[in-house]
């Protein structure tokens, strides 16, 4: 005979149950996966041009297989490297105690609006004997400096996503004004002289989509939550760097980072290579960007 | 389906006529067999429970069967023309295996390659995931049908997308028929009466989509007696209220379900999160007197909500359906249905804050009609009809609105992202035959021709350069204003096939069909998301076509308690859709230069054993096949495997009932792997490991496999006893094989030098209990 009583009972069963089924669901795991190696090695860039009056750096090195943990013999060495603008050209020398990394003859600085060329020459990246040869070409974009940064101490200031209002530490807000054309911004910052986020794919990047044409008037950009990994204190001095990139460069920052986000069945797309403006199939980019700076003292 | 007639060979033959129905409830008892051993052949009835035959005159035994019902053996006199009505009595039983000769015998003479029916009662019998019986989970293991993700609703049928399945609850078309994220979907089988699924050779009346059509049907309420069916699960309970309001004339029912999982979620300190679903459905159904006419109003709403307090950030969305059908029997001979739907797909994502708030709305909407008529001649069975459909496609504004609290403004400001509304006209008007030509050949033929139209008010970007003119970015914007006609599509769909009955154990077809699609999803995964934006083909964007042929063979054994089945299918589509590397579908108003298309190329073969009577019964399906594009502008332009090609497909469903009152089912499926994309080297830049990848689509994930298994104990069968219970105890994945969802390839962070690969798995061991009763 069916009763309220063991309907009830048969219900209490099943909330047991359900707090065991959700235990057992998803998880993540380490899996042996085989990767297809062997590929001839292909060229790898990191090429930059900057606004300040510097040595400018060529990275030149060669892929790997991907579990290959030796990292050490992949320098590309011996070969030509130079830019040009049109008009002069800028030599870079290998460093001899730095395989792989070439710095140019002359202290110079990119100008904005210049259309530069890089030619890479003489290289064996898949040593099969023959050399090859790359080229890339960037045209410097326009960008305005900052103007200043203030450090202000309190909750996380929006346009930060606030999970908890009583955190406390110390904003970083910029004033700047953005010039009318669209425009593509990577920032950095650097603690007392040191980059707590020294990576290329950890820049973060800035739209102009919100602000078109309008001035900064004291957007936050960075928070050091002081139960966060890099707490401040007065007397830390702070530099905020930014970068005006091109869209090319800012499209491969962002291909970058999916590359090395984890993968999301629902909201992705079949992975691919990170988009660059070197010829002959080498990865990498010959990025041209401004540079802009600004620091602050903690008080 | 077109009833198989019974051809008298001598002049004096009767004619003999009428309907098949429950005898409780009077309700018609569709695709019921009537089978006369003395000369090995019968028929069935049609949709509408009736039969018409002729049989040569003489005194015979007649087998009455329907599934879950007690047959019946009358002797009867046949010397002239008999009108009869059978009543059938329900089983207590549900048994699965019952196999009827005629009912395998009118599947062999059915002359649609591809098609297979599924019953509110098979449905029941799968185990699934958390217990609740589920329509499309069990279409899952149907041969040549492949599930794309864990978890989620869609499937692939024979190499192609998900958004290639046409999903119809009566008549209404369901843009996204899952709940949950896919985990459950929106049919809730105890309103279920069946579903038809065509694979490819779809019939003339159906056409919008190329891969496949479910034809999902709702039950009319009882016409005589009142009912409460129910259920509680783990994570929902359902509740279907039906009976009559005129008695054997108006009928109702209702039903809805509810989940309360997160009513679990704090006791893991999981707080302020808001998920769950409800789904409602309701019928009224009306027939005249003399059962010449059948009204029925049909509607679904369904709507899952997923939130949190914290920003009180919330994503919404749901199917909302309305069906209006009239059935009009002319005579006997000659059917009518004029049905009108409206079908909208609605989704939301909303935050706010002191500082900003952000909407976004936005949906798909379908207003249509169609006219059908059936019409029976001798040896013929014409079809012909049409159909009208206005679509909507929203993909929404995002508005974004930032308040003067910001601190960086002076005054709120508003902010909004607009995407192109889209509006178009889909028609379709069709003409077929079905003839008989002797005892054993069954030759169908049809014409389908289909039209779309765009409709202003849009704004159509153009794009320039290569990879099929848009690598180059926006060229112009084109605005034409509302209700301009400014471009049509039409295309002819033919449908052709052939029924040789071998014998009376063995059957041949072969079939040839060309169907269109007008419309597609921007899913840029394989798992899918409720975001998904459908758009439609307009100037930039052709239709997609695809030609399928099949040859099957199929033969069973001892009086049909063995089924076998072979078949051969291939495919070839043109304008098959597409995206770029690095697309973003999600958003973006310059959506078509994201698409790249070309064509594509799927065959395969599909093989069936099924064991249909008996204690241990069940099925065993292999589908070996191979799905490719070839895109210009993907994987530069060479040819590449399809997001969907799995080479190896096996389902084994296996049921042990040795007791009316208990039964055990068990079923294992193995898939290869999906096609998907590992790092083939890599990298180093700034002391990262940066992936450098392969051809599109080159590697594959690990095979998938897992066993299900269920046991359900029901009450004691009692003819004097309204009330009926049943409990299920079942476990998903009993050997809890960690099938990868994703894999993500990471460097250790102790250890630089070394990488290694990590997956994402959905579930462990699942177990379920689920009580089910009926009033």
């Amino acid at each position: 005979m069916v009763t309220m009583r063991k309907i009830r009972k048969i219900t209490y069963g099943m909330a047991l149950l359900t707090g065991l089924a959700l235990g057992m669901t998803a998880c993540t795991d380490e899996i042996d996966i085989d990767l297809k190696g062997g590929d001839a090695p292909i060229l790898v860039v990191d090429a930059r041009l900057t606004t300040d009056t510097i040595r400018h750096t060529v990275l030149l090195s060669r892929s790997s297989d991907y579990y290959d943990p030796t990292t050490a013999d992949l320098a590309v060495s011996g070969a030509t490297v130079y830019i040009t603008d049109g008009e002069r050209r800028f030599d870079f020398a290998e460093d001899p105690a730095a395989p792989g990394v070439y710095r140019s003859l002359d202290t110079f600085a990119g100008r904005m609006g210049v259309h530069y060329e890089l030619f890479i020459q003489n290289v064996d990246a898949d040593r099969d004997g023959q050399t090859e040869s790359y080229t890339a070409e960037s045209t410097m974009p326009f960008a305005n400096a900052i103007d200043s940064i203030q450090a202000v101490y309190g909750p996380a200031l929006p346009p930060a996503i606030v999970p908890d209002p009583g955190r406390m530490g110390w904003n970083i807000l910029l004033y700047a004004q953005d010039p009318p054309q669209k425009d593509y911004y990577l920032t950095t910052v650097s603690v007392n002289g040191v980059t707590p986020y020294p990576q290329l794919t950890e820049m973060t990047r800035l739209s102009d989509d919100f602000i078109q044409g309008l001035y900064i008037n004291g957007v936050q950009i960075y928070f050091f939550a002081d139960n966060g990994d890099m707490p401040l204190s007065p007397g830390d001095s702070v530099c905020v760097e930014i970068w005006g990139a091109t869209h090319g460069f800012d499209e491969y920052i962002s291909d970058l980072q999916d590359a090395l986000a984890p993968a999301m069945p629902m909201f992705g797309g079949a992975p691919a290579n990170a988009r660059g403006n070197l010829s002959g199939g080498a990865f990498g980019f010959f990025a041209t960007y401004t540079v802009s700076r600004a620091g602050v003292v903690l008080k | 389906m077109f009833p198989w007639r019974i051809q008298a060979q001598t002049a004096a033959s009767v004619r003999v006529h009428g309907i098949v129905r429950d005898a409780d409830n009077g309700e018609a008892l569709p695709q019921a067999a009537l089978w006369i051993p003395a000369l090995q052949s019968g028929t069935v009835t049609d949709a509408q429970g009736k039969f018409d035959c002729r049989i040569p005159a003489g005194t015979y035994v007649l087998e009455v069967r329907f599934l879950g019902y007690e047959t019946r053996h009358d002797t009867l006199r046949l010397n002239r023309d008999r009108a009869l009505t059978f009543d059938l009595h329900s089983t207590a039983r549900q048994l699965s295996g019952v196999e009827i000769k005629s009912r395998q015998s009118q599947q062999l003479r059915n002359n649609i390659v591809g098609m297979e029916q599924l019953s509110m009662a098979s449905i029941k019998k799968l185990p699934t995931l958390l217990g609740e019986a589920d329509l499309l989970k069990s279409v899952q293991f149907l041969p040549g049908i492949i599930m794309t993700s864990e978890g989620s609703s869609g499937f692939s049928v024979r190499g192609g997308s998900p958004d290639q399945n046409f999903i119809l609850l009566d008549h209404a078309p369901i843009y996204n028929p899952s709940h949950a994220l896919g985990f459950f979907s929106i049919f809730n089988n105890d309103v279920i009466e069946g579903a038809t699924v065509y694979k490819g050779d779809m019939p003339m009346q159906f056409g919008g989509r190329l891969s496949s059509v479910i034809d999902a049907t709702m039950r009319e309420g009882d016409y005589r007696r009142y009912h409460i069916t129910g259920g509680i699960g783990l994570l929902l309970t359902r509740l279907t209220v039906e009976g009559p309001i005129v008695n054997d004339r108006l009928s109702f029912l209702v039903s809805g379900r509810r989940t309360y999982f997160d009513a679990f979620l704090p006791l893991f300190d999981i707080d302020g999160v808001k998920l769950y679903f409800y789904d409602a459905n309701a019928k009224l159904s009306f027939r005249s007197r003399n059962r010449k006419d059948k009204l029925t109003l049909s509607g679904y709403m369904g709507r899952d909500v997923a939130g949190m307090n914290i920003m009180h950030a919330i994503a919404d969305y749901g199917n909302k359906a309305l069906d209006l059908s009239w059935h009009h029997f002319f005579s006997d001979d000659f059917v009518m249905t004029v049905s009108g739907i409206v079908s909208d797909y609605r989704y939301k994502m909303g935050l706010a804050s002191e500082m900003f708030t952000l909407d976004w709305d936005a949906h798909t909407t379908d207003y249509g009609g169609q006219v059908d008529f059936l019409y029976t001649l001798g040896k013929h069975t014409l079809r012909f009809g049409l159909s009208s459909t206005y679509h909507i496609y929203d993909p929404g504004d995002v508005n974004v609105n930032m308040l003067e609290s910001m601190g960086f403004i002076d005054s709120n400001v508003n902010w909004s992202y607009e995407q192109e509304r889209f509006h178009a006209l889909e028609n379709a008007l069709y003409i077929g035959n079905e003839q008989a030509i002797g005892d054993h050949i069954l030759l169908k033929y049809g014409l389908r021709l289909s039209s779309f139209s765009n409709i202003g008010a849009d704004s159509v970007y153009y794009f320039s350069g290569d990879g099929y003119y848009r690598e180059g970015g926006v060229s112009e914007a084109r605005y034409y204003p509302k209700g301009k006609f400014y471009h049509t599509y039409w295309g002819i769909e033919p449908r052709v096939g052939l029924s040789w009955l071998i014998d009376s154990t063995m059957s041949l077809k072969l079939n040839y069909a060309r169907t269109m699609q007008y419309t597609q999803m921007a899913q840029n995964s394989t798992s899918g998301n409720p975001l998904d934006v459908w758009f439609p083909a307009n100037p930039t964007l052709l239709p997609q076509i695809a030609d399928q042929g099949a040859l099957s063979f199929e033969k069973h054994f001892k009086d049909g308690e063995w089924e076998t089945s072979i078949e051969f299918y291939y495919r070839y589509l043109q304008n098959v859709v597409d995206f770029k590397d690095h697309a973003e579908v999600l958003g973006n108003r310059y959506l078509y230069g994201e698409v790249r298309s070309g064509t594509g190329q799927a065959y395969g073969m599909e093989v069936s054993l099924k064991r249909t009577r008996g204690i241990v019964n069940g099925s065993l399906s292999y589908t070996l096949s191979k799905s490719t594009r070839r895109i210009a502008g993907v994987n530069r332009g060479e040819t590449y495997p399809s997001p969907y090609d799995r080479p190896h497909a096996l389902t084994v469903l296996l049921n042990i009932e040795p007791h009316p009152r208990h039964s055990i089912n068990l079923n294992w499926v193995f898939y290869s792997g999906l096609p998907t994309n590992f790092p083939h080297g890599k990298a180093v830049i700034d002391g990262e490991w940066v992936p450098i990848y392969g051809d599109r689509n080159c590697d594959r994930m690990p095979d998938y496999h897992r066993l299900d298994i269920g046991y359900t104990f029901r009450a004691k069968p009692d003819p004097n006893r309204r009330f009926t219970w049943d409990l299920s105890v079942g476990c998903y994945n009993v050997y809890a094989r960690k099938n990868p969802w994703t894999i993500s390839f990471k460097q250790d962070e102790e250890n630089p030098g070394r990488s290694y690969a990590e997956m994402i798995y959905l579930f462990s061991a699942v177990p379920s209990i689920t009580f089910n009763f009926r009033w």
